[in-house]
């Protein structure tokens, strides 16, 4: 994979949650919204094709629930934190490029009813995952 | 039939596949999957996600589509577009920039070989290196690339003994003349998958170590030559997705080591993969 922007460029929102899979986490209400960051969707190149899995779905932290793919790559997504999805980001289908556009507004994935809300606050701050990817990179 | 052909931008092998299909008076519509194409690209991608072959470095590049087939890479695309004869000789390859490989000598149709020669010399005169391979038939095929000077890289598939060799209905004699051929190619090695083998009782067990040793002894005999290049690999079995394979381990390269030691007897360079 080919990164496009340096990690400068990238932008990582304060007021999201961030795991080592490289999703992120915002609470809206009860619920929350998952993605990926700004640092995946530049990895990946432009994304082509995204399978989300349907409402009513229930997913461990961690667990593997769709998969992201561009010309160069395929990406598996791993759940940031457990819960039930509630609703799916179904444009994807068919503009899987808001994935680059628009990671953290139109190009959100899962809107999911979290398990145990206590596991927001376990993976990253922003800063903690800027300091996580600038190692990886 | 309406063809379309789907290109990266910058892809060199897509020009090469475009130019011959111009050639041969191929009508079809050229999108770039990163500019006027991406779209229409994206939208075929959706749809036939699953006929569409990834490698390690992604999609494979040009993608031809008939509407009905789904057709990738440069050997593949102008082979098909040279004749419909030539459909067992190219597949899917693993070598990129100069080089094209999947070009399968034993399974394509021996009568096709003027066309095998038209593609082969286009992709060589665009600047094209091949690596075929072959599993012992068609020697007249090596033949007429050895005297046309096509190929730099020859890789012989050894299937088994020349028992096993007979119990598949193979001439001995053709795969000991291929064995010969393979030889004077400017590059080339035999390779030896130690493979599962269903015994004539049913019994389902990797090839022996003595085996090994037999075919490499055959390959001594047949060439008088004990310094081949001479490769032993596992066999991967989840590739081949064999149920009758199941109950097996899957063999590593430590493994081969026995294998490796009988085969030298016959074949001094013999090594591991």
């Amino acid at each position: 994979m080919t990164a496009q922007k340096s990690i400068d460029q990238m932008q990582f929102p304060g007021g999201l949650r961030y795991s080592k899979e490289h999703t992120w986490v915002v609470p809206s209400g009860n619920t929350v919204k998952v993605g990926i960051t700004d640092f995946a969707q530049d990895q990946l190149g432009e994304v082509i094709f995204v399978e989300l899995p349907g409402e009513g779905d229930e997913f461990d932290q961690d667990a593997e629930f769709g998969v992201v793919e561009s010309a160069k790559s395929t990406s598996d997504l791993f759940m940031p934190i457990s819960g039930e999805v509630v609703v799916v980001n179904h444009t994807l289908e068919d503009e899987p490029g808001l994935v680059n556009q628009s990671p953290y507004q139109d190009g959100w994935m899962l809107e999911i009813k979290p398990r145990d809300p206590s596991q927001l606050e376990a993976i990253f701050s922003a800063e903690e995952y800027l300091g996580l990817i600038k190692k990886e990179a | 039939m309406a063809v379309t052909i789907y290109t990266a931008t910058g892809c060199v092998r897509c020009k090469i596949a475009k130019k011959y299909l111009a050639q041969k008076g191929i009508e079809y519509t050229d999108l770039d999957i990163k500019a006027e194409g991406k779209d229409k690209f994206n939208r075929f991608y959706r749809e036939r996600r699953k006929s569409v072959y990834r490698g390690p470095d992604g999609i494979e590049f040009p993608v031809y589509y008939d509407g009905q087939v789904v057709r990738q890479g440069l050997g593949v695309v102008v082979g098909h577009a040279c004749s419909e004869k030539l459909a067992g000789f190219f597949g899917i390859g693993r070598l990129h920039g100069e080089w094209v490989d999947g070009i399968h000598l034993s399974q394509g149709d021996p009568e096709a070989m003027d066309e095998l020669v038209e593609a082969l010399g286009y992709l060589k005169g665009a600047g094209m290196k091949f690596e075929m391979d072959t599993d012992g038939r068609n020697p007249q095929v090596l033949e007429r690339l050895l005297a046309e000077g096509l190929g730099e890289v020859m890789i012989m598939r050894l299937m088994g003994t020349k028992d096993m060799y007979a119990a598949q209905g193979y001439d001995a004699a053709e795969v000991e003349k291929t064995m010969n051929l393979v030889a004077r190619f400017p590059e080339y090695r035999f390779e030896l998958a130690v493979r599962p083998v269903v015994r004539e009782d049913g019994a389902v067990e990797y090839l022996k170590p003595e085996e090994a040793g037999e075919i490499a002894a055959w390959l001594k005999e047949a060439t008088g030559n004990n310094k081949h290049p001479f490769v032993l690999a596992p066999f991967d079995l989840k590739a081949a997705g064999d149920e009758r394979f199941a109950e097996l381990p899957q063999m590593e390269t430590k493994d081969l080591l026995i294998y490796r030691s009988k085969a030298r007897s016959s074949q001094v360079m013999a090594a591991t993969a």
